[in-house]
């Protein structure tokens, strides 16, 4: 485990150095800044818009570092052929691949509570919103996990366009997935249990976001708090086991 | 015998079917420099892949000092270098020498690997901002981290200008002077003769035949009889014979080992 971690610290390193983040970075930045022209703009309560600008930055993240970052991870480093080096260190491939998801969850970690305490001090004007930040940041890291974890399949089977753009989709099919699903039920669609099925396996994103209810003060059962932290886990596990397989398979 | 290749196969699955190595045997004695010659595509990083425990073959055996190459333990006695090295960009030299050593759970040594692949000076700059010949030196310096005893090169010689061929030669002269072993892959004889102790030739994912390089098996005789100057081809047993028949009826004019043509070699094995 110690070996794993000291190998995600370098590949942590070597993402969070690189271009693509800070151009992440300052795209989030640009979206809080514009939340200030937004505000002059809309009327109703003061600092909803920066409420709603805190947590889809958050979310941003969470979405575009698995996206942009995660998926380039091994498919990058086998066009390189940089993947040999690692390869031919003392480690399962089960490792190799932790390394890599624990590396974009620092990342990930890293943006979001920057990002948080930036808008935590845009917002402070108007009212101490601490609580509701914290939380949308914790389910959104879970979020992360399970959006890094598909990119790292996806990063292992195939090229780095083509696993950027199935993180991409992978994300979009999730989010609309569980609104088709009730759309489908409720009008008796035949195919409802094909679809069910598609709706285990596609992450469920719909689970990590309470922006609604943090945003207008509303109720939320608390269990979600742990079950989608489980959630994200054990589908990360098991992504895990389905990319070392595939890595181990492939003859580099 | 430090490393040991039994019957090796491998042939790629993709599209279309590549019988990679079709049946290679070696085995290397410790202390020696082992050159593996052939052209390109005779399978050479294959092996060496096998070897270094990221490929599984389909059948045949290879050890290193008894240990499996895939194993924790055979690849902590064996130090890699690949072919075409690439790494992190983003690290400097020492950063990524630290990080290696911290992977590996060995002591650190970067300062004293810096300095024996002289490149103590960039050792703060990023990887990224290195030439080829920094980069293959600091992969280097990476496959010496924990004084492993085996060495297993890619094409060390590759791709660099005369002096960064010339550095990275010493490096490995330097390594049998410390008493490690080096198994290297090289497409040019000439680097090879002037290395390594013996040699394997490889052609078409099978071996050639195995060169003794310390005893040249032929060598060119030129002498003088009657005025004439004859060249003539002599292999090692005859040697002997030869010079004495001609200090009786004439004078040497030179003797110098035979150079190994690779064409030749790869020719001797398709016959
Ligand atoms: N990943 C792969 N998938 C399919 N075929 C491969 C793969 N790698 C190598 N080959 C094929 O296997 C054969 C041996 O290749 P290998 O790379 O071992 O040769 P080599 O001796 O190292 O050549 P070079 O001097 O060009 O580096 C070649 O025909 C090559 O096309
Ligand atoms: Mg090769």
């Amino acid at each position: 485990m110690k070996e794993t971690i000291n190998l995600s610290i370098g590949i942590f390193n070597e993402y969070f150095r690189d271009k693509i983040f800070y151009f992440i970075f300052s795209l989030s930045l640009l979206l809080l800044l514009s939340s200030f022209i937004l505000q002059e703009m809309v009327v109703g309560e003061p600092g909803k818009v920066f409420k709603d600008m805190a947590l889809n930055g958050i979310t941003l993240f969470a979405v575009a570092v698995p996206v942009f970052i995660t998926s380039q991870m091994i498919s990058n480093q086998i066009q390189r052929k940089s993947i040999y080096l690692i390869l031919s260190f003392p480690f399962s491939y089960s490792s190799i691949i932790t390394a890599h998801l624990l590396a974009a969850l620092y990342i990930i970690f890293i943006s979001i509570v920057s990002y948080g305490l930036l808008a935590f001090a845009l917002i402070l004007p108007f009212e101490v919103w601490v609580l509701p930040i914290i939380i949308h940041a914790f389910l959104s890291l879970f979020l992360g996990l399970l959006l890094s974890s598909w990119a790292i399949l996806f990063s292992s089977v195939t090229t780095t366009t083509l696993s950027a753009l199935s993180t991409f989709i992978i994300y979009m099919v999730g989010s609309t997935f569980q609104t088709a699903l009730e759309y489908s039920q409720q009008s008796g669609n035949p195919m409802y249990f094909v679809l069910k099925i598609i709706g285990y396996i596609v992450p469920n994103t719909t689970v990590f976001d309470l922006k609604p209810e943090l945003i207008y003060r509303l109720n939320f059962s608390k269990s979600i708090l742990w079950l989608a932290p489980i959630y994200s886990i054990s589908a990360a596990i098991v992504l895990i086991a389905i990319s070392s397989f595939i890595l181990s398979r492939r003859e580099l | 015998m430090i490393l040991e290749i039994e019957n090796v196969k491998k042939t790629y699955k993709g599209k279309k079917k590549v019988e990679a190595l079709k049946g290679i045997s070696l085995s290397l004695k410790t202390g020696e420099i082992f050159g593996f010659v052939g052209p390109n595509g005779a399978g050479k990083t294959t092996l060496i892949k096998i070897i270094a425990g990221i490929l599984r073959p389909d059948s045949g055996k290879v050890s290193i000092m008894g240990k499996s190459p895939f194993s924790p333990e055979g690849k902590r006695l064996r130090g890699f270098l690949p072919e075409n090295p690439q790494t992190f960009r983003n690290l400097t030299g020492r950063e990524f020498l630290n990080f290696c050593a911290n992977v590996l759970g060995k002591p650190k040594e970067t300062d004293r690997l810096l300095k024996m692949v002289g490149l103590e000076d960039a050792a703060d700059r990023k990887i990224k901002e290195y030439s080829k010949g920094m980069l293959q030196r600091i992969m280097l310096a990476q496959s010496l981290i924990g004084d492993p005893p085996l060495l297993v090169y890619d094409e060390p010689l590759s791709g660099l200008d005369p002096i960064g061929r010339k550095e990275v030669k010493e490096i490995i002269k330097e390594l049998k002077n410390q008493g490690k072993t080096v198994f290297f892959s090289s497409h040019i004889i000439e680097d090879v003769e002037e290395l390594v102790d013996r040699a394997a030739i490889i052609n078409e994912g099978r071996k050639i035949k195995v060169l003794e390089l310390g005893k040249p098996a032929n060598f060119t005789v030129r002498y003088f009889i009657e005025g004439k100057l004859f060249t003539e081809k002599v292999n090692r047993e005859k040697l002997w014979e030869k010079i004495f028949y001609i200090r009786e009826n004439g004078e040497i004019y030179e003797i110098k080992p035979t150079e190994i043509q690779l064409e030749e070699l790869l020719n001797e094995g398709n016959n």
